[in-house]
């Protein structure tokens, strides 16, 4: 990884979990965190697409965010969310184990790749940050969404 | 007076944007009548604000070769140069410089491009020597060349005695300054005023505000309080050298006595409060041009929002009448009738504020089928119908495309070549005429050539060569299964491509382009006279009337706009055709579809009489077997994002009384 210079800015992390992992996204990219409501179907779409709900008006995507980065399916509790994110102007909403924390970790923090994750994500991993004795998987949003590789895929 | 120039950037692109279209549109007309003076002065006056703009903003290239070209049209106007093809070409071209340019100031591109092999043909034909050196604006300022109808109109001559002032002296004066009548964005004018004003001197005051001026919360002239030590002369000249100044008139003059300034500044506000008195003599002078509609520019994605609004609202009353169909509450139903006829009222009206004239993407296409026509050694009359025709702002978008396309198959394979015609005995030059017109909730925009039409036989045959209909198939075709087959994805009949287009290349873009807007395409052709296409266009995009129906717990909405009828079939009324279920409806047999298979359900037939849905599909009629029918309603479309439109087969989702989200099919995508 290179080498930071110049002053080393601190960043906000919204960490959740899936399954026995935790991940993290930038607080600057969540747009509200809400609970598991009634989500209408969306056929024809790729199977982690779980369908659309009405955020006040606005009509968005539910992902199912454990079958978008091929890890097991939790099941939904109480503690089940959906995250609302934007990366790119896309607004979608991603259903999460749970949301735990709201992080603030330096940006050297942030180390590349790790072999010890997930390997099935890996490609959507923008670093993990490594907190006393917890592993957090920071996510790269905009290869979650991304649109080019949704619409390669045969559904 | 601190304005910033960059505020003014959008302002100026829409604008620029608007005379070279204007540009476009007159030299067009020109060309088909040269000797018009009429254009010709349109044509000046659009270039010369144009540059008058450029300069003002510190845009060299653009007021560099706007001014060359200027020149040329001066040329032109006097009558020592002739309008010819040559001219007219060498003058497009420095439009779509000019365009080019000005796209590249709107997305900050950077781009350079090199106008001088432009300049140095411009000033070949009006006689400008190559080796003068560059134009500057700094140095046009000082003597900007003043078109003769300009100074007609604004230098009237009994006012050029009060320049003989001595300058030096400081003194001040009170300005009317009068814009001309078409001014459009006289914010912009107030600018270049102010600025052009603070160069030479000091605005103390203006009437209105300068606010309310930046607003442009004024007629057609307002009042500067201004003191200068230049001659009233080399302030009339310097505001006359602003484009679209009409007339400077100078109201009151005060010899400035050095030694007390602010009592200066009193006599000049004292002046100001005797003008106040003074002004209705002063406007209806002013005034005595006709007095334009009052009007606003409003970015589009606020009538985005405020139709979002509506939409919700609509939602929500209907939310309203459910609970009070439930709860039966007089009173309630009373108030939210009301409340109905109020929300259809205010919905009618945004709407209305959401329609633009077809005018609006229509004047481009004189130019664009006038170099397609040249291109192909084509000779073709266009002309155009019906321009002030509205439509929905986002329909018009969507159709431009489109419409551009069926133009250019007109040109290309509908119009046959000059000699050809007059072999048929047709007149050599070939006819396109664009039309709108409305036909009460919808609009019809037909493109019509007089060209070689198409031959139906040869289409036939070329499709049960391609193997895209069978042997059998063949012979029951008739005339309305043309378009179907044109449409037909990848079919062509264009013998070879030509890479503009070819007959039936696109056409099925067309068509479902059309059809996803919730409206529908004709053609009709006469072998050897002719080809007319036609869409069929609702008004408004935004709230539709639908059916809902109910597939698997979900809820669906079907656009009216393609339903035929509904009606309940029992299992043993479907047939088979090979491999195909069919039905029989009234005589019809018609194709079964199964809605919860064509969205990707595997879920085996009950045995029960189940609800169908016909449907009319590229003028085929389909059944549609759904779960239930939950009946009719108003629903307000919202677009799904670029996320989720990677998914086909939806034209948006809606939000129901109940809070609930439905999916809105797009039948002829779900069943191409």
């Amino acid at each position: 990884m290179a080498e930071e210079t110049g002053t080393i800015e601190e960043i906000q992390l919204v960490v959740f979990s899936l399954g026995r992992e935790e991940f993290a996204v930038e607080v600057t990219q969540v747009r509200e965190i809400m609970r598991m409501e009634e989500i209408t179907r969306m056929p024809k779409s790729p199977s982690f697409v779980e369908g659309i709900i009405n955020l006040r008006g606005q009509i968005i995507a539910v992902i199912d965010l454990a079958k978008r980065l091929n890890l097991d399916s939790g099941e939904r509790t109480a503690e089940t969310r959906i995250m609302v994110v934007e990366a790119e102007e896309i607004r979608v909403g991603m259903i999460v184990d749970a949301v735990s924390e709201v992080l603030r970790v330096a940006g050297d923090a942030i180390e590349g790749t790790p072999t010890v994750a997930a390997e099935a994500s890996v490609a959507y991993l923008r670093g993990v940050v490594k907190q006393d004795s917890r592993l957090i998987i920071l996510l790269d949003l905009t290869k979650v969404l991304s649109l080019e590789e949704i619409s390669r895929l045969n559904f | 007076m601190d304005m910033d120039v960059s505020q003014y950037k959008d302002l100026f692109i829409n604008e620029a944007q608007e005379h070279l279209e204007a540009l476009n549109q007159a030299m067009v007309d020109l060309e088909k009548d040269p000797g018009n003076p009429d254009v010709l002065t349109e044509i000046f006056r659009s270039a010369h604000t144009l540059k008058g703009m450029s300069a003002t903003m510190g845009f060299d290239q653009l007021t560099e070769l706007s001014h060359e070209m200027e020149n040329v049209l001066d040329g032109l106007r006097s009558g020592d140069i002739e309008v010819g093809t040559d001219i007219v070409d060498l003058l497009f071209s420095c439009f779509d410089m000019l365009g080019s340019i000005v796209s590249g100031i709107a997305h900050e591109s950077g781009k350079t491009v090199d106008t001088k092999p432009l300049i140095e043909a411009l000033r070949a034909v009006y006689g400008g020597s190559s080796v003068s050196e560059p134009i500057k604006t700094k140095a046009r300022k000082a003597k900007p060349p003043e078109p003769a109808s300009r100074e007609e109109q604004a230098e009237p001559p009994e006012e050029a005695g009060e320049g003989e002032d001595e300058s030096g002296a400081e003194k001040t004066l009170r300005l009317k300054i009068t814009l001309d009548q078409d001014c459009v964005l006289k914010s912009v004018r107030v600018f270049m005023i102010f600025k052009k004003l603070s160069q030479i001197g000091k605005v103390i005051n203006s009437r209105p505000s300068i606010d309310d001026l930046e607003d442009e919360n004024f007629e057609r002239s307002f009042e500067v309080f201004f003191s200068t030590s230049e001659s009233l002369n080399a302030v009339r000249k310097a505001l006359m050298t602003i484009a679209e100044v009409q007339g400077v008139e100078v109201l009151a003059y005060e010899e400035g006595e050095e030694e007390v300034e602010s009592q200066t500044v009193e006599t000049g506000a004292q002046a100001f409060e005797k003008a106040e008195t003074e002004q209705p003599v002063g406007d209806a002078a002013a005034g005595a041009a006709p007095v334009r509609t009052q009007s606003v520019r409003v970015n589009i994605s606020r009538l985005d929002n405020l139709m979002n609004l509506i939409g919700e609202l609509v939602i929500n009353r209907t939310r309203l009448q459910e609970i009070s169909t439930s709860h039966n509450i007089p009173e309630l139903k009373e108030a939210l009738a009301q409340t109905v006829r109020l929300t259809a009222d205010l919905q009618d009206e945004v709407m209305k504020t959401r329609m633009v004239p077809v005018e609006h993407i229509f004047n481009r296409f004189p130019r664009m089928v006038r170099d397609l026509a040249k291109n192909r050694a084509k000779e073709v009359d266009f002309s155009i119908e019906g321009k002030d025709i509205e439509l929905d702002r986002t329909i018009l978008d969507e159709i431009s495309d489109p419409l551009m396309h069926l133009l250019r198959n007109a040109v290309d394979h509908g119009i046959d070549s000059p000699e050809d015609r007059e072999t048929r005995g047709k007149p050599r030059r070939g006819s396109i005429r664009l039309v709108a017109r409305r036909d009460r909730n919808y609009v019809s925009i037909e493109v019509c050539d007089d060209g070689q039409g198409v031959d139906a036989e040869k289409i036939f045959d070329l499709a049960a060569s391609k193997g895209i209909i069978g042997r059998e198939e063949r012979r029951a075709l008739g005339g309305e299964d043309v378009l179907r087959l044109l449409s037909t994805p990848g079919f062509s009949s264009a013998k070879e491509v030509s890479g503009v287009s070819g007959r039936g290349v696109g056409l099925d873009v067309v068509k479902n382009k059309v059809e996803s807007l919730g409206g529908m395409l004709f053609m009709q052709s006469i072998k050897g006279e002719g080809t007319t296409f036609a869409m069929k266009l609702p008004l408004t995009l935004a709230i539709i009337q639908a059916l809902l129906v109910n597939v698997e717990e979900e809820i669906y909405a079907i656009p009216l706009g393609v339903v035929v009828e509904t009606a309940v079939i029992s299992p043993h009324e479907i047939k088979s055709v090979s491999d195909q279920e069919v039905i029989f409806l009234r005589d019809e047999t018609l194709p079964l579809v199964r809605l919860p298979r064509l969205l990707g359900e595997t879920r085996e037939n009950g045995h029960e009489a189940f609800p169908v849905v016909v449907v009319e599909v590229a003028m085929r009629n389909v059944a549609i077997a759904v779960d239930d029918l939950m009946g009719q309603q108003e629903i307000v479309i919202t677009s799904l994002d670029r996320f989720l439109k990677v998914i086909r087969g939806f034209g948006g989702a809606t939000i129901l009384g109940t809070g609930e989200v439905a999916l809105i099919l797009d039948i002829p995508s779900l069943l191409a």
